[in-house]
């Protein structure tokens, strides 16, 4: 992918020479970087010296600097993100990896998680650093507002984030300005002021006037720079009789300034070099070969020379002198010399000049622009599968949608693009609709491989709107695509495998899912493949095999691990099945740990409601079990909060259920019993594997209220699906409630017999909770079975005893903290400055003139935001970051 | 399609109506400039509005004729 930048966008502007130095505006950028201010604004019209204003502080600063130049196709999030990276390494080329690594995969990815993990590897930046966005304007996308927003409002320490724009950011500045993290500079900063026109007219210009011929020029101009460095230009080799008369002339006039200037400027160029200027200009970028392309000539070297030497607002965009462009106002002049045909005849010259030199995508642009749609089809075709696996939807979308629109429908090819853009860009009734509307006139032109996309599509569409007809849909596409496309075989293998998790035996699932792990790791599919192994590792925990899914998750969190060996946001997800298997392990607090901390994990990548609850209603029965009920209840009460009933009914249902079970297990009976009356179930319903967890609860409180026969009907239904669809994990509770329920009915010996059978199942997994959690009952059962694998049931009953100990509230042991930074406040950083100096907290209350406790919570909340557990470690830390800036100063 | 009329400082060059997307413009008095005719929607309003931008022309005033 790297190969395929523009490494022009990222290219660090050299500062002007001859321009006039700006102190009152330099210093201003230099203070707010030196007080930790994370943000400058420079937010002001075109040709206000912006640029050049931020080059010229870069230049003289110490510290490392990445530069990204923003334009109108960086509003597809993905393609922004890849230069954001690219511009992060040319600091520190860890940086961003990690990120890279979520953004291949076809565009099939939340934006905050990328946002997420970007932000975390800024964290571990080797050193700090200024990052400047220039024409920030461009940018209309909400994902990359909110990424940005991200950014700011956990400002990684290391980051210090300059914005060039022509107007203001939906962002929140009012809060960044409150909280005096914002240094801005505006027009009213930037417009040269008398003084500055004097030094600049004499400086820079070489043009010797009088006082009150600069002021004419600082008036009518108001100060713009662009004005006044046109009008030197004009000046250039002028008598000072001819100069007093053009200034005259130029105050007089009302026309806009750059028209009026330009003609004066243009007017005394060479007739070859206005040729070349106004050809060119059509172009966002070029270079001396374009430049003969647009010419016919051969001369474009030359000239280029001599507009960068009579300073022509001809702007280098890299260091080799290769590409370049025009300031955006003398290019907008510029194109108005020509006609619109004839520029519309030169854009087309520059797209092969485009697709011959590998810079296809480029070449769409101008193909579009220019109304050639046969030519941009073509381009488009050779060009659309790259584009499509970087993921940049947002654009492919873009390109289709300006193509005349039976162009795009008679494309099966550009037809799965858009439906899939589409889908991925929330559009997804769109998309159905689309596909509907098109099927009928791809069907027959299509060739394997692309019907073969076109059904995954479908399938995983299905799938998401959990259609019935998934599982063929997603047979026939992996049908036709054999081994042809790796992603689209992905996408088809995981929708098949959620459909036959529904319901088909669960290994049927598992070997799916297996399948479309192993196809994403070998074509290094990150999302797709850890989308995979959750879903295998939780399948797992209901088809028993708690062993092996726990080397699963260990393995993966391993195996999608930055550098440091820390796991990446995406692959803690991995820490809910690990903590759901912990728990039934009876291992409480670590299973409390780990689904808090995979909780945490699936909050910012807005995917704790895809995982249907389990997280949450494991993590309320620990906290019951280990005693704090009132957190249990909390939790729950939050976690049904977060849930769409309307959207999302199943989990709601599961829910409502679950807090059945939990009245049952306080002994609420009339509770629970309102739950039984207000849903729909019945023991003889039939079982689906979504439901099943529903009708647990229903045979425990059937059981409660003395219904034996009617319980054990329904944990025999349960029985027998499970043994169906291969769900031991399951089944292992099934056992011991209807062992329970048996011994109830006085049927003692089959009560044995099915509590053996748990048991000889549960013993090599190590599953405990099922026996724990079902009541004392269980415990004599237990020991009526206990000679027969006394090395699992002797500390198994010992826990029976332990119970009470569990009731106990414990502290709750410190989680490893976060690597998201909360800002230090300004008496934090004082504190941490002292405490980074070897003072004692004594010392620290006495120098700030505060009480020993307040500095004791100061230091605790810094330890808190820095991670760190020691003074040296907050130390090293603030050094690090370089936090105790202000104090060596 | 909605009728709009939209002033700037200095007199631009009728040549220009190609970039503000056809629009008629009329030199005023005052070194003022009218840019006003039929615009298509919202967005291609803020797309004129953009290039007054882009050009570092001052924006007086936006009207919407009813």
């Amino acid at each position: 992918m790297a190969n395929l930048l523009l490494k022009t966008k990222i290219h660090v502007p050299k500062p002007c020479p001859g321009l006039i130095g700006r102190k009152r505006l330099l210093e201003r950028l230099d203070e707010g970087l030196l007080t930790g201010r994370p943000f400058a604004l420079i937010s002001a019209p075109a040709g206000y010296g912006k640029t050049t204003l931020v080059t010229n502080w870069l230049a003289g600063l110490d510290r490392a600097k990445a530069w990204l130049s923003l334009d109108e196709l960086d509003n597809d999030p993905v393609r922004f993100f890849s230069y954001l990276i690219a511009a992060l390494q040319t600091i520190d080329l860890k940086i961003g990896q990690e990120t890279a690594r979520l953004l291949s995969g076809s565009g099939l990815l939340p934006a905050p998680a990328v946002a997420v993990t970007l932000l975390n590897e800024i964290l571990a930046a080797s050193q700090p650093f200024v990052l400047v966005l220039d024409d920030f304007q461009e940018i209309k996308n909400e994902t990359i507002f909110q990424a940005v927003q991200t950014l700011l409002d956990h400002h990684p320490y290391g980051l210090h984030l300059v914005m060039i724009t022509r107007e203001d950011p939906a962002l929140s500045l009012p809060r960044l300005r409150v909280r005096n993290q914002l240094t801005e500079i505006r027009l009213n900063d930037l417009r040269f002021d008398l003084n500055e026109s004097m030094d600049f007219f004499t400086a820079s210009a070489g043009v010797k006037l009088k006082d009150e011929e600069v002021a004419a020029l600082e008036a009518r101009t108001e100060g713009w720079i662009a004005g006044l460095q046109l009008a030197a230009l004009s000046l250039r080799g002028l008598a000072a009789e001819q100069a007093g008369q053009f200034i005259k002339g130029f105050s007089g006039h009302h026309r806009y300034i750059i028209d009026f200037l330009m003609e004066e400027v243009i007017k005394r160029t060479d007739p070859r070099i206005q040729n070349f200027l106004t050809r060119t200009a059509v172009l966002d970028r070029f270079n001396a070969e374009l430049g003969d392309v647009l010419t016919g000539e051969s001369n474009a070297k030359t000239i280029i020379a001599q507009l960068e030497q009579a300073n022509l607002f001809l702007i280098p965009l890299d260091s080799e002198g290769r590409w370049y462009r025009y300031h955006h106002l003398f290019a907008q002049f510029l194109r108005t010399e020509l006609r619109k045909s004839e520029q519309i005849c030169l854009q087309q010259q520059a797209v092969h000049w485009f697709a011959d030199n590998g810079l296809g995508e480029e070449g769409i642009k101008y193909a579009l622009a220019a109304g050639s749609y046969d030519l941009a089809g073509d381009l488009l075709r050779s060009q659309a599968a790259q584009v499509f696996q970087r993921g940049e939807m947002v654009t492919l979308l873009e390109w289709l949608n300006l193509l005349p629109a039976e162009q795009v429908e008679t494309n099966p090819e550009f037809v799965g693009y858009k439906a899939w853009s589409l889908f991925l860009l929330g559009k997804s009734e769109e998309a159905v609709h689309y596909l509907q509307r098109t099927e009928g006139i791809n069907q027959e032109n299509s060739d394997p491989l692309t019907a073969g996309r076109l059904l995954a599509l479908r399938g995983w569409i299905a799938n998401y709107r959990e259609d019935p007809r998934t599982k063929e849909i997603a047979l026939s596409a992996i049908e036709k695509l054999g081994g042809s496309d790796p992603f689209f075989l992905e996408i088809a293998l995981l929708s098949l495998g959620h459909a036959q998790r529904k319901n088909d035996p669960m290994p049927e699932s598992t070997a799916t899912l297996y399948r479309a792990y192993d196809t994403a790791r070998r074509a290094g599919h990150m999302f797709t493949g850890l989308g995979a192994l959750l879903d295998i590792t939780m399948n797992l925990v209901i088809q028993g095999e708690r062993r092996e899914s726990m080397k699963l998750c260990k393995l993966g969190l391993q195996e999608y691990a930055d550098s440091q060996g820390k796991p990446l946001p995406m692959a803690e997800l991995l820490y809910i099945p690990l903590g759901i298997l912990q728990y039934e392990g009876n291992n409480l607090e670590e299973a409390r740990d780990l689904l808090e901390q995979g909780i945490r994990a699936s909050r910012p990548l807005g995917l704790n409601r895809i995982l249907g609850g389990d997280a949450e209603q494991t993590l309320a029965l620990i906290y019951w079990t280990l005693g704090d009920i009132q957190t249990a209840w909390d939790l729950l009460k939050e976690a049904k909060a977060d849930t769409d009933a309307q959207a999302f009914p199943i989990i709601w249902d599961r829910y409502k259920a679950f807090e059945a079970h939990l009245l049952l297990k306080q002994g609420d009976l009339t509770g629970a019993m309102t739950w039984l009356e207000s849903s729909t179930l019945t023991p003889a319903d039939s079982i689906t594997s979504f439901k099943e967890i529903l009708y647990l609860v229903l045979a425990r409180i059937l059981f409660r209220i003395g219904r034996l026969e009617q319980a054990w009907e329904l944990l025999n239904n349960l029985r027998q699906f499970d043994l169906a669809k291969g769900r031991k994990g399951r089944l292992v509770y099934v056992n011991v409630l209807s062992s329970v329920v048996l011994q109830a009915w006085g049927r003692q010996e089959e009560a044995i017999s099915l509590m053996k059978e748990a048991v000889d199942f549960a013993a090599p997994e190590g599953y405990l909770r099922p026996f724990l959690g079902e009541g004392s009952e269980v415990r004599e059962l237990l020991l009526a079975v206990q000679a027969a694998k006394p090395e699992f049931l002797t500390p198994l009953l010992g826990y029976f005893s332990d119970q009470s100990k569990h009731s106990d509230p414990k502290l709750i042991s410190s989680l490893p903290a976060s690597v998201m930074i909360e800002a230090l406040t300004q008496r934090e950083l004082e504190v941490l400055r002292l405490v980074a100096e070897g003072l004692s907290n004594e010392e620290i209350a006495t120098q700030l003139y505060i009480s020993l406790g307040t500095v004791k919570w100061h230091v605790k909340n810094i330890f808190g935001k820095l991670g760190v557990g020691s003074r040296t470690q907050a130390a090293a830390q603030a050094r690090r970051w370089g936090l105790l800036k202000q104090g060596d100063l | 399609m909605e009728y709009y009329e939209i002033i700037v400082n200095g007199h631009l060059d009728p040549r220009r109506a190609d970039w503000f997307a056809g629009l008629e413009i009329t030199q005023l008095s005052g070194g003022k400039s009218r840019l006003a005719g039929e615009v298509a929607d919202q967005a291609a309003l803020h797309g004129i509005l953009n290039r007054v931008r882009d050009m570092g022309l001052q924006l007086l005033a936006v009207k919407r004729q009813d």
